[in-house]
């Protein structure tokens, strides 16, 4: 249950961080700082299949509400449920998994969780950037924004895990 | 019964996945940009006075190079105003101001949120229904155009900005002797582009361009921007870069436009598109 409040205070951290600090830095078109994708990727490991898909659906229409995207982010967030599994797999080996219960950069190695963080944020740009056009018309933009803000988005998203992965196999807060 | 509920267990992380990937692209697909403001309504209501002090905050820096536009905005309005023979002790803060014509009034109004970095970008601003702000009402900056009301609420309207993707207009020349529709290809803040512009048509660099009056949101030559370049396409019409005059980077306060005739003549426009004769 106490997972379950930390979770939830997670989803609005990031969502208020997002819609009243991240939205307000405007540099150029080709850098938008999104840190959505975090609250998937920090989902515990042994999340139920099912949950773990109604949470990134759950979190998306919110986070669809707030930016008034209506569906955008949900498809992109539930893309990133679907595929955590695998993107995992990737880079850590199952036995390994079995032991840990959040994947952040205390429990996974740093490079792993820095893989998995840029596989998982390279997909949720590149859903919503061509999405958000539907046209490949000017794929060199399209392109260019999905690298340029994908890379600004990973480095903020993992300054911003950094107090959190301390608990290794722990709660964010502490608690199992 | 239990081969088919493993079967179910077996593929129902599969199946819920692409349930909900349908549900999210239906509700994609079906958007608009007048859903999308309906949705940012719901949000202002929480966030808007703290988003207004975050943007107070951020244009706080730029009060010195505001306090110099507006300067200069109130000395043109002054010259308009008197050339108009207008008594403007009629005219009071806070309210719509009818202009000469009577056919087109103004209400001042602040920006409270201004995305332009984004493809889908909008503007908050901190009037809503119960100023009189009402839907389709155009956004004007220093006698430039800056977008649209899409939808309000008491207190604060959200705007398509002229950087939306999904934004659309028309434009012509000064002297009105070609028009085009004008569009944001997503990238360049300062630019939107003119498109289908007549082959034959005598596009100068430089020429200044204006609203047109098929509009009803827009009032005729409300200042677009200048023609930066075009070119010909397919030698059969022209395309053309228009730098804008407003500047997204810096917009603080602005005016909502109101046509008085708009209901009438939206009205009477779809009567007749669903009373005209169809062709089999």
């Amino acid at each position: 249950m106490t997972r379950f409040f930390e979770y939830l205070f997670l989803f609005a951290a990031i969502v208020a961080l997002q819609l009243l600090l991240f939205d307000n830095i405007q540099v150029t078109g080709y850098m938008n700082i999104v840190i959505y994708p975090l609250f998937v990727v920090l989902l515990p490991i042994n999340t139920k299949g099912g949950i773990l898909l109604l949470s990134a659906a759950a979190f998306g229409a919110v986070a669809d509400v707030v930016s008034g995207t209506m569906g955008l982010y949900s498809i992109a967030l539930i893309l990133l449920a679907f595929v955590r599994r695998g993107v995992l797999r990737l880079f850590v080996r199952e036995d390994f998994l079995e032991n840990i219960v959040i994947p952040n950069s205390g429990a996974l190695e740093r490079g792993y969780f820095l893989s998995y963080l840029s596989v998982m944020t390279v997909l949720f740009f590149t859903a919503v950037m061509l999405l958000e056009r539907l046209t490949f018309d000017y794929f060199g933009f399209t392109f260019l924004r999905i690298v340029i803000s994908s890379m600004v988005s990973i480095l903020v998203m993992y300054m911003l895990q950094l107090p959190l992965s301390k608990h290794k196999n722990r709660g964010y807060f502490g608690s199992l | 019964m239990s081969v088919f509920l493993a079967f179910i267990k077996k593929i129902y992380f599969i199946g819920l996945f692409v349930l909900l990937e349908c549900v999210a692209v239906n509700c994609y697909t079906s958007s608009s940009v007048y859903t999308n403001a309906q949705l940012m309504k719901v949000s202002r209501f929480f966030v808007g006075p703290a988003q207004e002090s975050i943007y107070n905050m951020k244009t706080f820096v730029l009060l010195g190079k505001e306090n110099e536009r507006l300067s200069a905005e109130v000395a043109r309005l002054n010259n308009f105003i008197a050339a108009m023979h207008i008594d403007s002790s009629l005219m009071e803060e806070g309210q719509f101001m009818p202009n000469d014509s009577l056919k087109y009034s103004y209400l001042s109004a602040k920006v409270v949120n201004n995305s332009y970095v984004k493809q889908n970008n909008y503007i908050t601003l901190n009037k809503g229904s119960e100023d009189g702000v009402a839907k389709d009402m155009s956004i004007v900056c220093n006698g430039a155009i800056v977008g649209y009301i899409l939808d309000c609420s008491n207190h604060y309207s959200v705007g398509i900005s002229m950087l939306n993707i999904h934004f659309k207009t028309s434009g012509k020349n000064l002297s009105g002797t070609y028009n085009g529709s004008i569009s944001w290809k997503g990238d360049d803040i300062k630019e939107v582009l003119m498109t289908e512009i007549p082959k034959y048509a005598d596009i100068n660099i430089g020429d200044t361009i204006v609203t047109t009056n098929f509009s009803s949101r827009f009032p005729e030559n409300i200042r677009i921007g200048v023609i930066k370049s075009f070119e010909l396409i397919n030698a059969t019409y022209n395309n053309a870069v228009v730098e804008i005059f407003s500047d997204f980077n810096t917009l603080r306060n602005v005016q909502i436009i109101k046509f008085k005739d708009f209901d009438e003549k939206t009205t009477l426009e779809n009567e007749v598109e669903q009373h005209a004769p169809r062709t089999q």
